[in-house]
């Protein structure tokens, strides 16, 4: 076969292989469900909160890791607080939109030596919106989170058991590939957000003492109290 | 000169189906436009999901669904009526044509729970007499059970064939166009006490659409 010959077969070929190089007798395609299903989550915590009362400055040791002692002059001057600060982590594998309700039971501080004596005490709860936390959503998104609590400040005096309530939520942002910052979603991610973080808070609080109890305390002894935490999370 | 004269038409052919789309004359201030095509055997299918993007997620409209939602769970009497979750297309010049549709059960990320349902896809499409006139048409369902497991089930592994012969005598075939029917989800009836052992989360599957020519 000449050369002429060959190219001419091949120029006759081309239209062949054009005309069928697209053409196909099967075609597949598919597709994800995408499903969930919502059950409210409860947690419960506890934790105590010591104080104790010494008689000098000099006496004064931490207690338990929870905050400051009571210092008797300034008690006795002014029939001022005990601070205690406590930091609850709760793990929440949660979703955008979901909303996580705590409730705080707070007891007495209770002599632990005669339990039935009794300290009065004024609590504030203090919790922090928490930092965001990323999130890969593919190739061309990165996702954010973060608890975000209401504003308010729970206060309650302690007079026996007082509850006290307080709600966050999980705020979300996004940002392609080629953004530089993040932004409100544009496409609501959904439940699937793969949302796995830790939630931690603090609790701030305070023992006050009234100056009708001053004669009734210990200075020997320990005063604890309890602090229930229950956590609710629902979507 | 004869064998220069068919290379040159050859290449002239050749050079004719590289530029098939279209091709633009200008006569003068006129302008025409010429569609050059050919006809082949062909078919395609795409199946698109419904995104719900409302944090209520609307009963009986989009993914995602909730499971325990009553919009998905199983009504014995007719399965056709499930949860409305995507919108499929089949279009083939090549009737009659196989469509086979599996699916996997739905599980949880951790992969510690299945769950079954049925996916009713629906299609219609046009059906024409002897002489190329529309003269009905013809729609159908079908039926797919995630529980390959239980070959006893009537939608185990189904294959449904679409064809469409003239309405006439004249046994002409016609190209199938059903586009963005409905796919609709029902889970198995599962008893209240194993749908509440379920855990909570996110739960996914896969469903996949073939076609097949003759």
């Amino acid at each position: 076969m000449n050369t002429k010959a060959m190219l001419c077969c091949l120029v006759l070929l081309l239209p062949l292989v054009l005309l069928f190089a697209v053409d196909s007798s099967v075609s597949t395609t598919s597709m994800t469900i995408e499903a969930f299903k919502k059950v409210p989550t409860v947690t419960t915590g506890t934790f105590e909160v010591t104080a104790s009362f010494y008689e000098s400055d000099t006496d004064k040791t931490p207690v338990s890791g929870i905050g400051q002692l009571f210092d008797v002059s300034t008690r006795a001057s002014n029939g001022t607080l005990a601070d205690f600060s406590k930091v609850f982590v709760v793990n929440i594998k949660s979703n955008y939109g979901d909303k996580v309700k705590f409730s705080f039971r707070f007891g007495p501080f209770i002599n632990q030596v005669e339990n039935s004596k009794k300290l009065k005490a004024a609590y504030q709860v203090l919790t922090e919106t928490q930092d965001w936390k990323e999130v890969s959503g593919g190739l061309f998104t990165t996702y954010r989170f973060r608890f975000s609590f209401s504003p308010d400040v729970t206060s309650v005096v302690n007079d026996g058991v007082v509850m006290a309530f307080k709600e966050c939520s999980v705020q979300g942002e996004q940002k392609s590939w080629y953004g530089s910052s993040y932004e409100p979603f544009t496409i609501q991610p959904g439940p699937i957000s793969q949302l796995n973080t830790f939630l931690e808070a603090n609790i701030y609080g305070s023992l006050k003492v009234e100056a009708s109890d001053y004669a009734s305390i210990d200075p020997n002894v320990d005063y604890v109290s309890t602090i229930v935490i229950t956590m609710e999370v629902t979507t | 000169m004869m064998k220069r004269l068919f290379l040159a038409v050859a290449l002239v052919f050749a050079l004719s189906q590289v530029f098939a789309s279209e091709i633009l004359h200008v006569t003068g201030h006129t302008k025409g436009i010429d569609l050059l095509g050919f006809i082949r055997e062909y078919h395609m299918v795409d199946i698109q999901p419904i995104r719900d993007e409302t944090p209520e997620h609307n009963q009986g409209y989009g993914m995602p669904f909730d499971i325990m939602g009553s919009d998905v769970a199983y009504n014995g009497s007719d399965v056709t009526i499930g949860r409305r979750i995507a919108t499929w297309t089949i279009a083939s010049t090549y009737a009659p044509v196989t469509i086979k549709v599996s699916t996997t059960p739905l599980k949880n990320l951790g992969e510690t729970v299945e769950i079954h349902y049925y996916l009713c896809l629906r299609y219609k499409y046009s059906k024409f007499d002897d002489s190329g006139v529309a003269s009905g048409t013809e729609v159908g369902n079908i039926i797919v059970s995630s529980n390959y497991a239980d070959e006893a089930d009537e939608y185990y592994n189904p294959q449904k064939v679409l064809e469409n012969v003239s309405t006439g005598t004249s046994g002409q075939v016609y190209p199938i166009l059903s586009n963005s029917q409905d796919v609709r989800f029902m889970l198995f009836d599962y008893p209240n006490a194993v749908k509440d052992s379920w855990p909570g989360g996110v739960f996914s599957s896969t469903v996949t659409i073939e076609v097949v020519g003759s």
